[in-house]
């Protein structure tokens, strides 16, 4: 278990050394936050949208916050299986899966402190102070990184998929959409159609980014648990689906090479 | 002495995609593509003893590159036997990874935006090298390849030989007792590639490391390696000391000489001039009627040299010479 820690630690490292690009992605959040808090602003005084415009904005800083930490690991898998590194990788004495994860949740987390700053600065700025519960707030790290780490396996998933269609990014395009859509980016399931809210629910997304939010945002200890059961779920079937694609990609790698 | 690596029988072949020929050759291609079967390694067979430094050399498309993916476990063979350190590579391939290193020069095991003095901490864990014994062994590799100066410079900001050396630090910190290098001289300078080669022969002197190498460049198998196996369109077509090869194939060198002048004279005996332009010279004999230093020395007298290449015979004409020579024998 010590060298998957390694693999964690030399990402996290790693993914801090790109500062112009944090800041960029930070600028970027920003500039999302503001546009969302003047529209929610302006609808909310005319639509009832079931949430104030301040939770609004809060719920849109940690979705986004979310969103925004995943760094692009099925384009690196891509390379990896392209330039043939994948078969060195085999190598070496460490799961090549493991050690992907690893490094993945590593890269995520470090992306995700440094976009925290954002997130707990845009949303006083632009939604006009703290939550209504602010101690909720603390709900939001286990939450959060329980569903990083979910992500980040079916991210894998999605890079593993090019080693049958060499490049994963329009799998990788879909996901992302069904993400944003399925588990509330910008709005919450409260607004969503009952039908558009069933067949989320039946997807990992919502426990991804729609029930973690909201649990923090409410301060809602029960529904976070339930939230972190669900995950651990689908962190279950995350895995298999992986490790499934990867015996086959493996197996294939090994009778035909890279 | 223990045989170190063993091959028998060794057969792999893949099977190649092509479009058929005609018009809308890409969407036919596309329903019933043509399969062609490509034999890359054809009955190879051979062995290697604990310590030995040999090099395996052919062609691009010799076989060379699957066979060394089969000695390390990543590619099944569909035929023979392979062990490397008394493990057969595809099914101990976790056990055999404590065992063996790889160096492969187009690619690299470094972390791009670290410095290499981080990789080599996980290395390390990766290869659950106790504590004491990898600070021993880093500071022991780290004098010998003498990366002091940039072991905490991030890769990116290295050049490629200093990358390289970097590499085979990388690669040797577990005591790997068998190292493949793959092309591990590519792309360097004159100077870093003997640098490069001078620490291989070094470091497995010094740990009794065995040494399976791949290069298109001669010189690398004349610098490093005791032994050669030469192999081509998958078969193993020799299997010499390297002193053997150099004594009957490598003995033709060519100088291409950059002078001042535009013209000038050059007659020694044994020694052809095949190219003259203006300014430059390609000349050419056999290195055991004259020496190397004898033409270099004329040269220098009888003109103001601005710059000098010397190259061995190319690896196609090697084994062009070495098809001929069989078929002698044969006819004998």
């Amino acid at each position: 278990m010590r060298k998957y820690w390694e693999f964690f630690k030399i990402d996290f490292w790693q993914a801090l050394q790109y500062r112009s690009a944090s800041l960029g992605k930070i600028f970027f959040y920003g500039i999302i936050l503001y546009v969302f808090s003047k529209l929610w602003e302006v609808t909310g005084k005319t639509e009832n949208l079931g949430l104030s415009p301040n939770t609004l904005v809060w719920y849109l800083a940690l979705t986004e916050l979310l969103v925004l930490s995943y760094p692009y690991l099925h384009t690196e898998i891509d390379e990896d299986v392209r330039s043939g590194n994948l078969a060195y990788s085999l190598l070496r004495p460490a799961s090549y899966l493991w050690s992907r994860y690893f490094r993945g949740f590593g890269s995520v987390l470090a992306r995700f402190f440094i976009l925290l700053v954002g997130g707990l600065i845009f949303p006083l700025l632009f939604g006009g102070g703290w939550p209504e519960n602010p101690l909720g707030l603390l709900l939001f790290f286990p939450l959060a990184f329980a569903s990083l780490s979910v992500g980040i396996i079916f991210h894998i998933s999605v890079g593993i998929c090019s080693f049958w269609i060499q490049d994963s990014n329009p799998i990788y395009w879909v996901w992302q959409k069904l993400m944003f859509i399925l588990g509330g980016l910008i709005l919450p399931f409260e607004i969503y159609p009952e039908w558009l809210k069933t067949i989320a629910w039946y997807s990992p997304f919502p426990y991804l980014l729609n029930m973690p939010v909201m649990a923090s945002l409410e301060g809602d200890i029960q529904k976070a648990l339930s939230c972190l059961l669900a995950m651990a779920a689908w962190f279950v079937v995350g895995s298999m689906l992986a490790t499934i694609l990867f015996l086959f990609a493996r197996r294939s790698l090994v009778l035909n090479g890279g | 002495m223990k045989k170190m690596i063993n091959v028998e029988g060794l057969e792999k072949s893949f099977v190649v995609r092509k479009n058929p020929d005609g018009a809308f050759s890409s969407l036919r291609g596309l329903f019933k593509p043509i399969r062609i079967n490509v034999q890359a390694v054809k009955n190879i067979n051979f062995s290697i003893q604990r310590g030995e430094r040999v090099a395996f050399i052919g062609p691009n498309g010799a076989g060379k590159s699957t066979t060394i993916k089969m000695l390390s476990g990543i590619l099944y063979p569909d035929a023979g036997k392979i062990t490397v350190a008394d493990l057969v590579p595809w099914t101990d391939r976790e056990k055999l990874a404590f065992r063996i290193g790889t160096v492969f020069g187009q690619k690299s095991q470094l972390w791009y935006h670290l410095a290499p003095k981080n990789t080599y901490e996980l290395l390390g864990k990766i290869y659950e090298i106790p504590k004491n014994d990898f600070s021993t062994r880093l500071n022991d590799l780290v004098k010998t390849f003498e990366i002091e100066p940039f072991i905490h410079q991030p890769v990116r900001k290295l050049s490629l030989g200093q990358r390289m050396r970097c590499e085979l630090v990388a690669s040797l910190l577990h005591r790997p007792e068998v190292l493949f290098l793959d092309e591990p001289t590519i792309g360097l300078d004159v100077s870093a590639k003997a640098s490069i080669r001078d620490l291989v022969k070094k470091m497995s002197e010094k740990d009794g490391t065995t040494i399976l190498l791949t290069s298109h460049d001669t010189m690398d198998m004349e610098a490093v390696c005791n032994r050669v196996l030469i192999i081509n369109q998958g078969e193993l077509l020799l299997d010499k000391p390297v002193n053997q090869l150099r004594r009957l194939f490598l003995r033709r060198k060519s100088i291409t000489i950059l002078s001042e002048e535009e013209e000038w004279d050059l007659s020694i005996a044994g020694v052809s001039i095949t190219n003259t332009e203006p300014h430059r010279k390609r000349i050419e004999f056999l290195s055991d009627t004259v020496s190397v230093e004898e033409v270099i020395q004329q040269s220098f007298r009888a003109s103001k040299i601005r710059d000098i290449t010397i190259e061995d015979p190319p690896m196609e004409e090697v084994i062009q010479r070495i098809y001929q020579e069989q078929l002698g024998a044969l006819k004998k």
